[in-house]
C-alpha cells in the first residue's frame, strides 16, 4: 500500500515538470512570482561572482602575464633598432636625393661641364678639423686645380689625384687660394685659410684700403682663378685695418659647413686658367 | 529525507549554478553538469523515499531551468527521471573507488544529454533551445567529459554536506 502511495506520488511529481514543459516548449512564458523572486536574489549574486572574476582575470593578466609582456619587450626592443637602423638609412637616402637634385640644379646654372662626386673620406687634424676631402673620381676624370662647388657655396679645388681617387683641398686651408670679390662693392681679393684652431676661417688679402667692406658682407668668386663666377663663399666675420699701408684684411667664415660633406660638384672646364694668385696684380 | 538536507543540497546546487553561469558568462565554455552529479549522488546514495528524492531532483532541474534559461519543466523533468532511474540502482551498485564515480558520471551524463535532447524538441515546433544533431554530437562528449573530471571534485563537497545530516552515508564511496 505504501508502495503505490508512494508511486503515485512520483506520478504525480513528475507530471508537473511534463505540463510545465509542455506549456513551456510552446510558448515560454512569463516568469512568476517565484521566478521573480529567486532572478532578483540571483542576478546580485551572479554580478558578484562576474566582479571577482574580473578582478581574478585581470590580475593573471597584469602579473602572470607579465612573462609574456617581458618577451614581447625584448622583441620590440630588436625591432625597434631595426626600425631605427632603416629610419636612419632612408633619412640618409631622402638627404642625399636633396643634395644630388641641388647638384643637379647647380649644373645647370653653370652652364659648363661638370662632373658629381662622393666624398669618401676626410683628412682631419688633431682639433677634428677637416683639412681636405677625398673624392671618387680618378685620374681620367679629373685633375688637379679643378674648383670643387657645392650648392651652397665653395668648397675647394682638386689637389692632388691618385688613381681612382682624388684629394681636394679645402678653401680654408693655408695652401688654398681664390680670386673672391665682395658682392656689394665688388672688390677683388685673394681668399686663404687660415691654419690653427677648429674653427673655419678664411683670410682676403690684398684687399684695398680704399674699399669701404663691412663685417657681414657676403664674399662670392670672382670670374679669375678658374672658379665660375659669383659662387658664395662666406661671409666677412671680422675686418683689421693697419694704421698704413695700401691693403686691409678681412676675415671670412664659409657659407658652407665644410665638416659635413657628402656630394660635392668638380668643375671640368675652368672659366679661366686658375692664375697664381700670389701675384699681387690679381688683387684688384 | 531530512528537509535540513534537503535543503543543505538545493541551496549548495543553487550556489554552484550561480558559480557556473557567472563562469559561462566570463569564459563561453561548456561547463560541468553540476545538478545532474548532484541528482546523481543523491540517487547512488539511496537514502530516504523515492518521492522525496524526485522531490529534490525537480526543485533542482528548476534552479537549473530558471539560470540556464531553459523552458521551465525541461531540467525538472530530465532530472526527475534520471533520479527515477539512479534511486532503484542504488541498491544494485556500490560505488567506492574513484573509476567508479566516473564511469557512472559518463553513463548518466550521456544519458541525461540525451534526455534532455529529446524533451526539448517539441514535433511540429522550432523552438530555440532544441538543439540540432550537429550540436548533439558537438557539444555532448564535451559536456560529458567535463561532468565526467568534475566529479571526483563535487562528491566529496557533496558528502560533506550530507555528513552534517546522515554521518555514516552509504553511497558513493563512503
Amino acid at each position: 500500500m505504501a508502495r503505490a502511495r508512494e508511486l503515485v506520488w512520483v506520478a504525480v511529481l513528475l507530471s508537473l515538470p511534463v505540463m510545465m514543459l509542455r506549456a513551456n516548449l510552446r510558448s515560454q512564458s512569463d516568469l512568476n512570482f517565484v521566478d521573480h523572486a529567486l532572478v532578483r536574489i540571483s542576478a546580485p549574486l551572479q554580478s558578484w561572482v562576474v566582479t571577482a572574476l574580473e578582478s581574478a582575470s585581470a590580475g593573471w593578466s597584469r602579473y602572470i602575464g607579465l612573462v609574456h609582456v617581458g618577451e614581447d619587450n625584448v622583441h620590440l626592443r630588436v625591432e625597434n633598432a631595426q626600425l631605427k637602423q632603416e629610419m636612419a638609412k632612408l633619412q640618409d637616402q631622402a638627404r642625399r636625393g636633396t643634395e644630388l637634385r641641388a647638384l643637379l640644379t647647380l649644373r645647370r646654372e653653370l652652364g659648363t661641364e661638370t662632373l658629381a662626386a662622393r666624398v669618401i673620406g676626410a683628412e682631419m687634424s688633431s682639433m677634428f678639423r677637416v683639412m681636405r676631402i677625398k673624392i671618387d673620381r680618378g685620374e681620367l676624370e679629373v685633375s688637379a686645380g679643378m674648383p670643387v662647388l657645392t650648392p651652397e657655396g665653395v668648397v675647394g679645388r682638386i689637389h692632388r689625384v691618385s688613381g681612382p681617387y682624388a684629394d681636394v683641398l679645402l678653401a680654408t686651408d693655408p695652401l688654398s687660394t681664390i680670386y673672391v670679390s665682395i658682392k656689394r662693392t665688388g672688390s677683388l681679393g685673394v681668399l686663404r685659410g687660415i691654419p690653427g684652431d677648429s674653427r673655419y676661417r678664411m683670410r682676403i688679402e690684398k684687399l684695398s684700403r680704399k674699399d669701404e667692406i663691412k663685417e657681414g658682407d657676403d664674399v662670392e668668386t670672382s670670374d679669375r682663378g678658374g672658379f665660375p663666377a659669383g659662387r658664395a663663399i662666406g661671409k666677412i666675420v671680422h675686418i683689421t685695418r693697419g694704421d698704413s699701408g695700401l691693403y686691409q684684411e678681412a676675415e671670412v667664415e664659409p657659407a658652407i659647413d665644410l665638416s659635413r660633406l657628402h656630394e660635392v660638384l668638380v668643375v671640368l672646364t675652368p672659366q679661366s686658367p686658375p692664375d697664381k694668385p700670389t701675384a699681387a696684380k690679381g688683387a684688384r | 529525507m531530512a528537509f535540513g538536507r534537503a535543503l543543505g543540497f538545493i541551496l549548495a546546487v543553487y550556489a554552484l549554478l550561480i558559480v557556473s553561469s557567472a563562469m559561462r558568462s566570463f569564459w563561453a565554455v561548456p561547463m560541468p553538469d553540476i545538478p545532474l552529479l548532484v541528482v546523481l549522488y543523491l540517487g547512488l546514495s539511496g537514502r530516504g523515499a523515492l518521492s522525496s528524492h524526485i522531490g529534490i531532483a525537480l526543485a533542482i532541474g528548476y534552479l537549473a531551468d530558471l539560470l540556464g534559461g531553459a523552458p521551465k519543466g525541461l531540467h525538472s523533468l530530465s532530472l526527475g527521471l534520471i533520479m527515477l532511474a539512479a534511486r532503484p540502482l542504488s541498491s544494485r551498485l556500490l560505488v567506492q573507488r574513484r573509476w567508479q564515480e566516473i564511469v557512472i558520471t559518463i553513463f548518466g551524463a550521456t544519458v541525461h544529454g540525451l534526455v534532455v535532447c529529446a524533451l526539448a524538441v517539441e514535433p511540429g515546433t522550432t523552438t530555440s533551445f532544441s538543439p540540432s544533431v550537429w550540436e548533439l554530437t558537438r557539444t555532448l562528449p564535451m559536456q560529458v567529459f567535463l561532468t565526467a573530471l568534475a566529479a571526483p571534485l563535487v562528491y566529496p563537497l557533496l558528502q560533506s554536506i550530507d555528513h552534517r545530516w546522515w554521518p555514516v552515508p552509504r553511497g558513493l564511496r563512503s
